[in-house]
């Protein structure tokens, strides 16, 4: 049972993280992102692969969340003007695209096997029967930094002119800041922490695998960060507290409802973070509509 | 160069599936100005309607009608029930409700069929060679009925009454209203339409592949590609769409495994967006509104 507590908040920690990164991007800047997945994989792969090569992970773990940042630069640099409705759908392209690389691309990461016999952070140093409880400490540990480093970027200048960009364009503009470098700049940061969710995920699980990346997962977060209303760093964490036992916390479930077997239980949950998603938009559909009239 | 004719070939059959959702995606933008997520899911609702429908004894082409008209009504219900209520909030409430919905339409499948693949209970024919090229009888089908229904399509937007008051209040609703269009008739009246597409197309997809929870998801990016390529809110276009895409999909086949057929739609849609983002005979899309 303490396993299973322990278990629940390493997950909820890297949702968090993720979630913040998209509340930065979204809650804070507007900038719609459905492929939250995609840099997490890309921080995932980046950490794994390093790890297993030799490296140690106060490099790798970095190097993860920057591999994510930099890709997300790419994204940015081809989207700079599109529509909200455009950039969902290209956003979610973008990582069943990258999900897609790596199921065919054996070399990168052992295709649809994947990886396994991950290393571990801290393994050896400190002893194994405390070693959850570790990671947990680790995982809660990133959510802390990731929290304080986006609080701090909210309440300094640039986080007003992140909202500015989300209110009305054209004011950040006439006060001659350039939009699209505060759009890469937040998307960069928010796909930074993707990768470091990512990363943490894989060295959590020990194995590695483009399945891991589906584009349910860009969801789940999604919905952490709208059941958080958008903007609140601290509700966002709550939002992913919510998603995560909606998640992970419903596993023992299947002792208690005869008839209802393993696929069905995973169905079950699924329809209930759909229904959540379709709930939110009834709920508060003015919150996620730019202020602007569109 | 046979080669190359054959996967075109391929490629019109793909096309034709297509179209068909591609088709029903871009008439809801048109009118409404969101993107369906939720389309491809609807195609997979279909498949499982027809093939449940003609694995207990319902001949074939009343299963496929049939789920035709389960997943209009469905599709109506949908809209009525969810998505009408935050239609004037902008794309993105309506947007973001409709990946929910394909969650819960693609879950609720899983939930009651489980994950195993399913199929028409249908013999196997062998396939057809015309000049030197090979097509199956169910391919030949499948086009025939897709082409059938869009061109009964187009008549109806192109020579009726409603089809009037559709390109009238997506041409511009305040003036449609003006003169006397009930909008809601007709919102209610496209995505009825919009059901039918998706849910033949799914009866008709099941013709050629086996019918599986994902199917819907795996048809997501093509169908999306499609719609953007030929301009959203472009019925025209769509099947122009519908041609390009089909055929660079079954043509990389030649060079790239087909698990990559997602990702050439993918490209197909990033190039497009970024080269012309009002697509290739999409008018200067309807901005300002």
């Amino acid at each position: 049972m303490l396993e299973y507590a322990i278990a629940i908040v390493t997950f909820t920690a890297i949702y968090a993280v993720v979630a913040l990164g998209l509340n930065l991007q979204w809650g804070e800047t507007g900038l719609v992102n459905l492929g939250q997945v995609g840099f997490m994989a890309i921080g995932a792969y980046t950490s794994a692969l390093l790890a297993l090569a030799g490296w140690p992970f106060w490099f790798a773990i970095p190097a993860a969340a920057a591999a994510a940042g930099a890709s997300s630069v790419l994204l940015v640099a081809v989207t700079p003007r599109l529509r909200e409705d455009y950039l969902a759908i290209v956003t979610l392209g973008f990582s069943e695209a990258i999900r897609l690389v790596l199921l065919n691309e054996a070399w990168i990461g052992g295709g649809a096997r994947g990886l396994v016999d991950l290393p571990q952070p801290l393994r050896g140093v400190v002893p194994d029967g405390a070693y959850t409880a570790a990671y947990a400490a680790l995982t809660v540990a990133a959510l802390a930094v990731t929290g304080w480093v986006f609080s701090r970027i909210t309440r300094a200048p640039i986080g007003r002119l992140l909202r500015a960009v989300r209110e009305d364009e054209v004011v950040p503009q006439a006060v001659g800041k350039s939009v699209l470098r505060l759009k890469a700049q937040a998307f960069v940061l928010g796909a930074a922490a993707a990768g470091l969710g990512g990363s943490l995920y894989v060295h959590y699980l020990r194995y590695i695998a483009p399945e891991m990346f589906t584009a349910q997962v860009s969801v789940f977060v999604l919905v952490a960060v709208l059941a958080a209303g958008g903007g609140s760093h601290a509700r966002t964490v709550l939002g992913a507290v919510v998603v995560a036992v909606i998640l992970e916390g419903t596993r023992f479930l299947k002792d208690y409802l005869p008839g209802i077997d393993g696929v069905q239980l995973a169905a079950l949950r699924l329809m209930v973070i759909g229904a959540a998603l379709v709930a939110l938009c009834l709920w508060r559909p003015e919150a996620m509509a730019r202020r602007e009239a569109p | 160069m046979d080669l190359l004719a054959q996967y075109a070939l391929y490629g019109l059959v793909s096309a034709s599936i297509l179209a068909l959702p591609a088709s029903a995606l871009t008439l809801v933008y048109g009118l409404l100005h969101y993107p369906n997520f939720a389309i491809a899911e609807l195609v997979m609702v279909g498949a499982y309607v027809a093939v449940a429908l003609q694995v207990v004894g319902v001949p074939l082409p009343l299963a496929v009608g049939g789920a035709g008209l389960l997943v209009g009504a469905l599709a109506t219900g949908l809209d009525q029930g969810l998505f009408r209520r935050v239609r004037r909030y902008g794309p993105l409430p309506p947007l973001l409700m409709s990946i929910g919905v394909m969650f819960i339409l693609q879950n609720a499948v899983r939930f009651v069929a489980g994950n195993r693949m399913r199929a028409f209970d249908l013999p196997v024919l062998r396939p057809l060679e015309v000049l030197g090229l090979r097509i199956g009888p169910y391919q030949l089908v499948m086009v025939g009925v897709s082409v059938v229904l869009l061109v009964v399509g187009h008549l109806l937007l192109a020579r009726t009454r409603i089809g009037k008051a559709i390109r009238a209040t997506a041409d511009n609703p305040e003036v449609a209203l003006a003169s006397g269009i009930d909008a809601e008739r007709v919102a209610r009246i496209v995505w009825f339409a919009t059901g039918i597409l998706a849910g033949v197309a799914g009866g008709l997809l099941a013709l050629e592949t086996v019918v599986s929870p994902l199917m819907g998801w795996n048809l997501l990016l093509p169908v999306f590609a499609v719609a953007v390529l030929g301009g959203l809110g472009s019925l025209s276009g769509a099947l122009v769409g519908a041609l390009i895409v089909g055929l660079a999909q079954e043509w990389s086949t030649l060079l790239l495994p087909a698990t990559y057929k997602n990702l050439v739609a993918f490209v197909i849609l990033a190039a497009i967006l970024l080269w012309r983002p009002s697509g290739l005979l999409g008018r200067a899309r309807p901005s300002g509104r």
